[in-house]
């Protein structure tokens, strides 16, 4: 899985800009969302897109809770940084990470006829941001979103 | 947070739901019970009024997405109104604007309901 | 219940403070802690980051602010942690002698003091400040 590349330059001092580090559990994501939000208004984001911002981390971190650490607790970590005109928002978890191969596109139609009432979040990530990476190293995976602002 | 209440038009067997806050993972299920709820004491024609909802993840779309083909099959419908541009961008990019039928206006989707 | 913690770590910027306000708002929720209460953490809190910003990091951006709340069936601790020039904790001026009362700052450490149950002020120059605060909610 290929690292997400470096047309940004990085601060050699500092990766994130803000750092967030929550129990895995459903209570804590409203932290989780207003902090993304602040932290794209205070970068000069319009609501619309910040909005779509906390969506995505929203999701991501949900799906975290959700399947990754199914078996028990842990802690999600969420980093925020803008550089070079791109955000970067990177989620950790120690769970079990996803594997990509499984996921296909949505036939919503599909789903309706078959009751279904989840597998829209990734579809939500994926339309949202400009890019999604999953990196996993040592134990500790990396949801990794990314989004031109322009 | 979320807040749910209801307006009832019995003789159209109609429902109306105002949500208010926000459908997310803590709050999903809540909004999922309203939902049977209403099903449950007979409604079919449903409106959800969504003048005072905030944000809705997938959590929320996947309870609207699992409950639609039960409507639909006892004839009824579930038909949103007035949503805030940010919540309507989201509805549409899951394509939710083509397969339900979204009114910027109460009115309207009553209409829909009413007039055949 | 065990503790459970959060931790947050922004730079150090002065808008970022609205970060602190929404965090023990959503921890206000989350454990049912009084307002009054919570309106305290916040303002202790703020205060520990504002010194952090300005006197640890002299407003450089690029220093790191570290928030870390543990909370536990009644209390909560806030840990706020710079590794910015630090100072000597006896060269503090007292903000209610006479001749400091009217100065427009200085007051921080005294406020935090105040509206804690328990505060500790760690730093020294050159290596940075630790200030803990402990609040009971129950």
């Amino acid at each position: 899985m290929p690292l997400p590349n470096a047309n940004l330059k990085e601060s050699q001092r500092i990766q994130h800009q803000i750092y967030l580090k929550i129990p895995a559990q459903s209570r804590f994501l409203p932290i989780l969302r207003d902090l993304s939000e602040i932290f794209c208004r205070n970068k000069g984001m319009q609501k619309a897109f910040a909005h779509n911002v906390m969506l995505c981390v929203d999701e991501a971190a949900s799906n975290i809770i959700k399947h990754s650490y199914k078996k028990g607790p842990g802690m999600i970590t969420t980093t925020f940084a803008l550089f070079n005109n791109v955000l970067k928002i990177v989620l950790f978890h120690h769970g079990i990470p996803f594997d990509v191969s499984t996921y296909k596109e949505p036939d919503i139609k599909e789903y309706i006829k078959a009751k279904r009432k989840g597998g829209l979040g990734l579809y939500i990530i994926k339309n949202l941001m400009d890019n999604i990476y999953y990196y996993s190293k040592n134990g500790v995976n990396q949801i990794i979103l990314m989004k031109h602002i322009t | 947070m979320l807040t749910i209440s209801n307006k009832t038009l019995d003789k159209d067997n109609l429902a109306i739901l105002y949500l208010d806050g926000h459908i997310e993972t803590n709050s999903y299920l809540d909004f999922e019970n309203e939902l049977n709820n209403i099903l449950e004491k007979g409604y079919s024609h449903i409106i959800l009024n969504c003048r005072d909802l905030q944000y809705i993840n997938s959590a929320g779309l996947g309870v609207i997405m699992g409950l639609i083909e039960e409507v639909r099959e006892k004839d009824g419908d579930i038909k949103l109104c007035a949503m805030n541009k940010n919540v309507f961008k989201i509805f549409d990019l899951v394509g939710f604007n083509q397969l339900f039928e979204i009114y910027e206006k109460e009115e309207e989707a009553l209409n829909a309901f009413t007039q055949r | 219940m065990t503790q459970e913690t959060i931790e947050l770590q922004f730079c150090a910027r002065l808008e970022n403070l609205k970060l602190i306000d929404s965090l023990f708002e959503r921890l206000a929720a989350i454990y049912s802690i009084p307002e009054p209460t919570v309106q305290d953490i916040i303002l202790t809190a703020k205060e520990a980051a504002i010194n952090a910003i300005k006197h640890g990091y002299n407003n450089d951006q690029n220093g790191l602010v570290t928030l870390s709340v543990g909370v536990n069936e009644t209390s909560l601790e806030v840990r706020i942690e710079d590794n910015g020039k630090g100072f000597d904790l006896n060269k503090l001026p007292d903000p209610l002698q006479s001749e400091n009362l009217l100065k427009p700052s200085g007051r921080g450490i005294f406020l935090i003091r105040e509206l804690s149950d328990n505060a500790h002020i760690h730093s020294r120059k050159g290596k940075g400040t630790r200030v803990v605060i402990r609040k009971h909610y129950k």
